[in-house]
């Protein structure tokens, strides 16, 4: 991804933050956003691997195990201290030495298991000639753990062996949990990657071999099995095979391809064995490039975490001049213990990595999770205004609506000298003809002919009228039959008022069949609804918003759409007037969301708040919207809606915390009165804090129900049978 | 001394409860040991783990309740009223076990180290073992914390410690049982085991309330003493 650079393991960007900014290369030394990740990157060598993490928690764990002996034998010191001072008894003595070199014995394996990274990230620092916290965390410690091995060693004086622990394990800790939870947050996208193979086998003249898949060229042959998933985008050579697209098209239902057809990376082939020639070079497939989208919208962060990290980067010098100066008082005031106490409890309990992360870890947490649900967000600064958005714009035509269906059917006197004794005898013929096109309202009768499960007449010569319908022959006595426009057929067959025969709402689509020069019946109608339309309009309107219907289609279909969902509506509108429309909105100041398809709405998608489209698709770069619905389903959106709402809300919660925090501990642990341990302890507590409060945006509704009809009702041809059943059930019912 | 029997008791009734949310550790913890004798050892390591935490933990509210104890000095009922805090939480403990009050949904959030954790419990050496029994030990738990406000009343570094450490010594045999057997006790013996465990941690709890308002002392200057030792030993005795 150009333009950011990426910490090396938990994969954020660095851009911004207050550590390791040096031009992206390729190569060079590992660059980390903290701590916590320097610490996890030195034990792991690589993310993830099971048992690597063990490791690492091996290493924490007994550092915390000694820590925890050095604290029970401080404990068992501090609390001697007072009764010491009256009883110097010999007994007292030994105690007291049995006490300190066992603090003594159980420090020093913490040193060792904890103290490498610090040191390192101290180097790394200075290389770069600057002084981080990292410096002053380590100075501390070291002050502290050499003065307590001298008392230890002289027998008289003050230990703090229990600071060095604290403060070592606390920072390590911390940071450590901060960079795990991180790594949390971009597993939905690592997943996502993994899809990939790392391996292809690749043909050429001599034969085929294995390789890795970065030697793949756009022109190279990979032969695929059934069951692998496609490496990089390409087009099938040979074989043909039912293609699963939902990673990134959301289509559940398997697509049958051969010879010619695209292939996109990431997709599963399920049951062919395929000759692909490779089209886009490996990471530059459709896959990748969906999973950089989202990467660039996290790393384009949002305002508040712009400001956020504008706080922060005042915020360090900040501490670093509060400790120094907190330190040289009580130093003065106090003697040197004191001073190095102080200025060490500033700059633990000082959480400035709390500062930077509560925003992006947040943000990127909620963004893993709706990538999760195949909702891909490309602007988080939008992200964050959906969940405040007040007005709700809708597109009608593909958006609460999908398709069409046939709602009535007419038979005319003519019919029966035809033969055509009833309504299924009518689209028994009318389905065969319209099997040829792709028009939507032949779709909807042939979806209804297939619903009644009618046998298609044998038909003849079939051929598109553009703009005007189908005709052909029967096979069984030769008769012409035409299926079109009423207007049309009324012309052939030299009748006027055909469709007053029944009256229906003005406006409905209907067309007309005839067989030989007479006009036979009518065949009406409807947009079918997405079934989930009503209920997400509905859950909407109970979260407070303001939905409507802005179209470009005739105001009486519009509004019996709007009517069956309960929303205000506009129309018709041209697109310029939507985009004045969204304009004159937003002007209202109370947040425009516009849900449209992705290329006919482009302009409005642009200038509502957040534009979230569906239909996207495969092809990530004609996506004009912040958001995108991969998966076409309506009900994303409430669910969508609660999680930016509750994303404002944590990042809202998680800045006022690390505000609150930083504000009332560092005067307190400037004035001395936070022993270096407490605050050791406090600041492992606030990142905890903001850790958790973030990382349960990376969980909730991940899990999802069960397809909704909606998602079954729109596929392609041939509709599963529910799909049929379903849309009856919505015929009966209207 | 401090009634020692009464807190391996608790432990040991307690440790019905135990098998709710450690049971199923131990069995994670037995299953990457296929032999009977690996496996003893494995469950002896995280059990030690366990009581190491337990130990520190207590010495840690021993040391509390010291400072507390002589931070309000004038403030003579600190054990007494330690005591009636920790059998309070105990008897809440157990009615939220028995069924008798409902406990508010707790919201899952994510542990980022869950992983790891899950990693060590399934590790092959004794360390990661001993390791993974010292986190079990760091897990929310009502009763944990109710024997820590107790340990808090000793107001004694190591007596606070040894309390933790005999009530954690209570809970090793079911988890042990739990963990090698799995299943040698059928679901309705482990049903009515848990109702009866329940049950007698709220009269654990009752007995720490009771002797904690005996020693409450109403405008008496002199100390209360500590509600589970016996009234003859002041709180400033040595270890």
């Amino acid at each position: 991804m150009a333009g950011t650079v990426a910490c090396d393991y938990c994969g954020l960007p660095l851009a911004g933050r207050a550590v390791s900014l040096e031009p992206t290369g390729g190569l060079g030394p590992p660059r980390f956003c903290c701590l916590g990740c320097r610490f996890a990157a030195s034990i792991t060598a690589s993310s993830g691997a099971d048992g690597e993490a063990r490791w690492m928690m091996t290493r924490l764990g007994l550092a915390i195990f000694f820590t925890m002996n050095v604290m029970v034998f401080t404990m068992l010191l501090w609390s001697q201290q007072e009764g010491a001072a009256a009883d110097p008894s010999a007994g007292s003595r030994v105690f007291y030495d049995l006490a300190r070199h066992a603090c003594l014995l159980f420090t020093g394996p913490v040193l060792l298991l904890l103290g490498g990274p610090l040191v390192d990230d101290t180097l790394a620092d200075l290389r770069r000639g600057r002084i981080g916290i990292s410096l002053l965390l380590l100075a501390g410690v070291a002050a502290a753990f050499g003065q307590s091995a001298w008392a230890t060693w002289q027998g008289n004086g003050h230990v703090y062996f229990e600071v060095a622990c604290m403060v070592l394990l606390a920072v390590t800790l911390g940071r450590w949990l901060e960079a795990s939870g991180k790594l949390r947050t971009t597993s939905a996208l690592r997943d996502l990657q993994k899809l990939l193979p790392d391996r292809v086998r690749l043909v050429t003249a001599d034969g085929e071999a294995e390789v890795p898949l970065a030697e793949v060229r756009p022109g190279s042959v990979v032969r695929l099995l059934p069951g692998e998933h496609v490496p990089t985008d390409g087009r099938i050579v040979a074989g043909c095979g039912a293609i699963d697209e939902r990673t990134v098209t959301g289509e559940s239902v398997p697509v049958v391809k051969g010879p010619g057809d695209r292939l996109h990376s990431g997709t599963l082939d399920l049951d062919g064995e395929l000759l692909v020639e490779v089209t886009a070079a490996p990471g530059a497939g459709t896959l990748e490039r969906l999973i950089d989208a989202v990467t660039a919208a996290a790393a384009g962060g949002s305002r508040q975490q712009r400001l956020a990290e504008r706080i922060a980067a005042w915020f360090l010098p900040l501490v670093l001049v509060v400790a120094a100066g907190s330190c040289a008082v009580h130093w003065w005031r106090e003697g040197m213990a004191a001073g190095v106490l102080a200025g060490l409890a500033v700059v633990v309990v000082s959480c400035p990595c709390a500062l930077g992360v509560a925003t992006p870890l947040a943000l990127w947490a909620a963004i893993g999770n709706a990538a999760r649900r195949q909702v891909l967000v490309r602007d988080g600064d939008a992200f964050e205004r959906l969940g405040s958005a007040r007005s709700w714009c809708f597109d009608k035509t593909g958006t609460l609506t999908t398709g069409c269906r046939l709602t009535d059917v007419l038979l005319l006197p003519a019919a029966a000298a035809a033969g055509i004794r009833d309504d299924d005898d009518l689209l028994a013929v009318a389905g065969a003809l319209a099997r040829g096109s792709t028009h939507v309202h032949a779709q909807a009768i042939v979806d209804e002919a297939e619903a009644r499960g009618l046998a298609a007449v044998a038909t003849l010569e079939v051929r598109t009228v553009p703009g005007r319908g189908i005709e052909g022959r029967l096979a069984s006595d030769g008769a012409t039959v035409q299926l079109g426009s009423v207007r049309w057929i009324e012309r052939l067959c030299g009748e006027a008022g055909i469709d007053r025969a029944r009256a229906v709402p003005a406006g409905e689509a209907h067309s007309a069949l005839a067989i030989d020069g007479r006009v036979i019946g009518c065949l009406w109608y409807a947009e079918t609804l997405r079934p989930e339309s009503k209920a997400t309009v509905a859950a909407l309107l109970a979260r407070g918003v303001r939905p409507l219907i802005l179209s470009g289609d005739r105001p009486e279909r519009v509004a019996r759409i709007a009517d069956e969902i309960g929303v205000e509506w506009e129309a018709p509108l041209l697109p310029e007037g939507k985009l004045e429309r969204i304009k004159a909105l937003t002007g209202e100041g109370r947040g425009v969301v516009m849900v449209g398809d992705g290329i006919n709405d482009a302009p409005s998608l642009a200038a509502a708040d957040a534009g979230v489209a569906l239909g996207c698709g495969a092809d990530v770069s004609r996506w004009s919207a912040d958001i995108c619905l991969l998966r076409d389903d309506l009900s994303d959106l409430p669910w969508l809606a609660d999680l930016a709402a509750r994303t404002g809300r944590t990042i809202r919660w998680n800045l006022l915390w690390a505000f609150g925090y930083n504000a009332a501990l560092v005067p307190l642990a400037a004035a001395g009165w936070v022993h270096p341990a407490l605050a050791a302890l406090a600041m492992l507590a606030s990142s905890l804090f903001i850790v958790t409060s973030s990382l349960r945006l990376a969980d909730g509704g991940a899990e999802r129900p069960a397809p909704s009809a909606g998602a079954v009702d729109h596929l392609p041809r041939p509709p599963a049978p529910q799909a049929l059943e379903t849309a009856e059930a919505a015929g009966a019912h209207r | 001394m401090i009634e020692w029997p009464l807190l391996v008791a608790s432990g040991l009734l307690g440790s019905a409860h135990c098998l709710g949310m450690c049971g199923p550790f131990a069995l994670a913890i037995g299953s990457a040991a296929p032999a009977w004798r690996a496996n003893l050892a494995r469950q002896a390591a995280w059990s030690a783990g366990r009581l190491f935490t337990y130990a520190v933990l207590g010495g840690a509210a021993g040391f509390v309740g010291l400072r507390m104890s002589r931070a309000l000095v004038g403030w003579t009922n600190v054990p007494a009223i330690l005591a009636i805090a920790a059998g309070l939480l105990l008897v809440v403990q157990g009615l939220l076990a028995a069924g008798v009050i409902r406990r508010r949904g707790v919201a899952a959030g994510g542990c980022p180290g869950g992983g790891a954790f899950r990693a060590l419990l399934t590790a092959r050496g004794t360390v990661e073992v001993f390791l993974a029994g010292m986190f079990t030990g760091l897990l929310p738990c009502g009763l944990l914390y109710g024997m820590l406000a107790l340990a808090a009343a000793t107001h004694d570094v190591p007596r606070g410690l040894l309390t933790m450490v005999a009530f954690g010594a209570g809970t090793v045999p079911a988890l042990l049982v739990a963990g090698l057997g799995g299943s040698i006790l059928g679901l309705a013996a482990r049903r009515h085991l848990h109702a009866i465990a329940a049950w007698c941690l709220v009269l654990t709890g009752c007995v720490s309330i009771a002797r904690g308002a005996g020693f409450v002392h109403f405008g008496d200057a002199t100390p209360a003493g500590c509600p589970l030792c016996s009234p003859e030993v002041t709180p400033e005795a040595s270890p």
